[in-house]
């Protein structure tokens, strides 16, 4: 447990400091959302429809970025061989830098919503839900991107191949995510409902996603 | 502790680069691995690791207090929780400093099953190979029955302790973006001894050592065979510890 602990404080610590881009997808978040209100022009009824979608849109581009370097950094300079040789098993490797990948990026960009609603016209309790269904929806992202970032370990350049991956992965996160927030906004439907869904693929996609990916590097050699 | 490989093969893309391998190790001697460029040392030592898949044969790491450890074709133990590995790429991050690197890796691979292990008898393989500087050859003068347990090489030594031993106590908290080749090599040697495996795989161990690493490396080296350890190294260099020699050739292919 001790080692598990070590390795998950050793990768946030890692993606924190100078050159670990850990926090480089809370500043890509945010420009691509800044960006919004200048490509979609000044409607603020149209801001706020698309708004949810838009941050939605945004945190999943953000997600992948440093996601090819999850074990790649490790494989490249032999740290994952030494990992392979201890007596953790690779599924609890992938778990404890999954989860540090999603606290250096889903958590400070779920965190970071809020001030980017304000830029959306997002409606206070809409901005909620939407940072609800962030938090409960980005650790899905980061694990089924965990797939492509095992599959692609060995690839030189394989971030691109990793966003081709698992970008399909993610759609059904992504339609229940924006869902959460389109129920709140419209107060026909009770939102509760599909932000059970997006929970069910979160604790769905960390464990198989893990066991995937945890088998892919195990192989990899 | 012994091993014994018997009948190895290995397959690497698709091309046979060793089969029908067998060897054993000695009490008190390390394996020496020699053998030209590209003929599967390193894959060897992999393999003994677990991390390539072993073809065909099986491999067996005896005298430890748990019975025989036994990876092969047909056994799906990895002998990797036993083994240190030492290769050419040295695991360490340019942002983590000596200290938290170490810590590091003691925290993460500490938690192995307890070893146990039978004393070597020394000076069965004959006549030593090579000059020993003196802290060596005292460690080796001791008979292993009379060596006090703490000394044990299946006791890990402290972050501290390690570094000191190695002689990078001084940069403790340097960031290994700044080490030179040779200190870098030296911090892998530590990470052999915040955590007691008894086999250790030494690919290469001297690149980029000075003189003066090398002595401490073989002074480690000694002291871990003189306590019952196994080492198996692929090295150019004559080797100046006492050594069974294992030469790859072409002819295993």
């Amino acid at each position: 447990m001790s080692g598990w602990i070590a390795l998950l404080k050793r990768d946030v610590m890692l993606a924190s400091r100078l050159g670990g881009g850990g926090f480089v997808g809370v500043i890509f978040f945010l420009s691509l959302v800044v960006l919004a209100p200048f490509a979609l022009g000044p409607d603020l009824n149209l801001l706020a429809r698309v708004g949810p979608a838009l941050l939605w849109i945004a945190a999943l581009l953000a997600t992948l970025i440093g996601l090819d370097r999850l074990f790649q950094a490790d494989e490249e300079d032999g740290s994952l061989d030494l990992m392979r040789m201890g007596d953790m098993p690779m599924l609890l490797v992938v778990l404890a830098k999954g989860i540090a990948h999603w606290l250096t990026t889903g958590l400070p960009l779920t965190l970071a919503a809020p001030v980017l609603g304000l830029l959306l016209a997002i409606e206070p309790k809409v901005l909620g839900v939407v940072m609800l269904s962030l938090v409960i929806g980005t650790p899905a992202l980061t694990f089924i991107g965990a797939v492509g970032a095992a599959l692609t370990v060995s690839v030189r350049r394989g971030g691109l191949l990793l966003a081709v991956i698992v970008m399909p992965m993610m759609i059904p996160v992504m339609i229940f995510g924006v869902a959460t927030a389109s129920a709140a906004a419209s107060d026909m439907m009770d939102f509760t409902t599909p932000l059970m869904v997006l929970a069910g693929l979160s604790l769905g996609s960390i464990v198989v996603a893990s066991l995937i990916a945890a088998l892919a590097l195990s192989e990899a050699s | 502790m012994l091993l014994r490989a018997e009948a190895l093969a290995c397959i690497r893309a698709e091309r046979l680069l060793f089969s029908g391998l067998s060897f054993a190790s000695e009490p008190g001697c390390a394996v020496g691995l020699t053998g030209p460029n590209g003929v599967g040392k390193s894959s060897l030592l992999r393999l003994i690791a677990g991390l390539l898949p072993v073809h065909a044969g099986r491999l067996a790491l005896t005298g430890s207090a748990t019975g025989p450890v036994i990876a092969g074709s047909d056994h799906e133990v990895p002998l990797g929780q036993y083994c240190h590995y030492l290769g050419h790429r040295d695991a360490l991050k340019p942002s983590m400093s000596v200290m938290e690197t170490l810590d590091f890796w003691q925290a993460f691979l500490a938690p192995s099953p307890p070893h146990s292990i039978q004393p070597a008898q020394p000076d069965i393989c004959g006549p030593r190979a090579g000059a020993m500087s003196g802290t060596a050859a005292q460690s080796e003068s001791v008979p292993a029955e009379s060596v006090p347990a703490e000394s044990s090489p299946m006791t890990a030594l402290s972050c501290d302790t390690a570094l000191d031993r190695v002689g990078l106590a001084h940069l403790a908290d340097l960031s290994c973006q700044l080490l030179s080749a040779g200190q870098r090599r030296r911090l892998t040697l530590a990470r052999l001894l915040v955590v007691a495996r008894p086999l250790w795989l030494l690919d290469e161990p001297t690149t980029a050592l000075d003189s003066a690493g090398q002595d401490v490396l073989w002074q480690l080296c000694t002291h871990h065979l003189v306590h019952g350890g196994v080492i198996m190294v692929a090295t150019h260099a004559a080797l100046p510890v006492p050594n069974t020699p294992l030469a790859l050739d072409r002819g295993h292919a």
